[in-house]
């Protein structure tokens, strides 16, 4: 599969700095294989292509497309390990959070030991222990 | 917290990863999978390493990701980088089989990566089976101060979409009695 987005991207590449006709070529080209390519990358993409072809129609647009849609070897690989997005809930728990609440936390001795101590030390896990409401989230 | 954390990123040469567990997320949220969040924040900074990539091609085309892959190619990670800062929220809300893996798992790293630290929250009950894995876990009770409560009733009070119920007298009682009340619990 990764082979395979290599191609894509190695004909993108060429697209761009090939003759007028052939250039016309490959547009047509990444119209037929393009949606088929995508598909076989996800489900997900697969939906943004279509999308993405329904609404430009323009094959101009395509290197532009290519570098959106399919993403480089690095970019894959992240997105294959996990669907989990902690980012999106840690941006709502900032926007939920009170400035200055919990802050005492981080100046704890517990705290400062595991933040601070040295590799290998005996505080190397800390286990922030309380009942339901007790503001543990708001710490984050 | 994590704030923190990340701005002693540039100062102190860490990384940080997070993860925040839901009830409402039982299915998705597997061992594997927190593992693999962990995994994709480690490497968004500095790009994947090429041993990583290979291992991913590897195992990935074969028969998808599993627990051990994702754990080894977790350890290289760390292996790779600095002093690494994993944090999990609400430990107690995991399935019981997927907090028993990912407890093992990080068990497992931590034991070869004295680079890493993990903090977690999350209700006293799974205080022992932390324990169970973490002989030497440091446990922290966690409550409110009287300040916290202050500025939480504030803010609420602020945001009340009935503010011509309220008035003077009536705020201050709020704001005296309830912190009172809930640090004497």
């Amino acid at each position: 599969m990764i082979k395979c987005l290599r191609n894509v991207k190695a004909l993108s590449h060429l697209r761009s700095s090939c003759p007028l006709d052939l250039h016309k070529h490959l547009d047509t080209t990444f119209l037929i294989i393009l949606p088929a390519l995508v598909q076989s990358v996800s489900k997900n993409m697969a939906q943004k292509s279509s999308r993405n072809l329904t609404i430009t129609g323009d094959t101009g647009c395509f290197n532009n497309f290519i570098n959106t849609v399919i993403p480089d070897e690095d970019n894959l690989i992240r997105e294959s390990l996990s669907s989990l997005k902690p980012h999106e809930r840690h941006q709502n728990v900032r926007a939920e959070r009170l400035d200055g609440v919990g802050d005492w936390f981080l100046e704890t001795s517990e705290f400062r030991k595991w933040n601070e101590g040295e590799d290998g030390s005996l505080e190397q896990v800390l286990f922030c222990s309380g009942g339901p409401g007790m503001g543990k989230t708001f710490m984050w | 917290m994590i704030d923190n954390l990340c701005d002693q990123v540039e100062e102190k040469d860490l990384a940080v990863a997070w993860l925040y567990c839901d009830f409402l997320a039982h299915k998705e949220q597997s061992a594997t999978a927190m593992l693999g969040a962990i995994l994709r924040q480690l490497v968004s900074v500095r790009g994947v390493p090429e041993n990583i990539q290979q291992r991913f091609r590897k195992r990935f085309s074969d028969r998808g990701l599993r627990l051990p892959d994702m754990v080894g190619m977790l350890k290289t990670a760390i292996s790779l980088l600095p002093t690494v800062y994993i944090c999990i929220d609400a430990l107690d809300e995991l399935a019981p089989k997927s907090q028993q893996e990912l407890l093992w798992s990080l068990w497992d790293i931590v034991r070869e990566s004295p680079n890493t630290r993990v903090l977690f929250t999350g209700r006293s009950h799974v205080a022992d089976e932390v324990k169970k894995y973490f002989v030497e876990a440091i446990i922290v009770p966690v409550s409110p101060t009287e300040d916290d409560i202050r500025v939480y009733l504030d803010a609420m009070l602020d945001r009340d979409t009935e503010p011509d119920a309220m008035d003077n007298n009536l705020r201050r009682d709020i704001m005296r009695i309830i912190p009172e009340t809930i640090s004497e619990v």
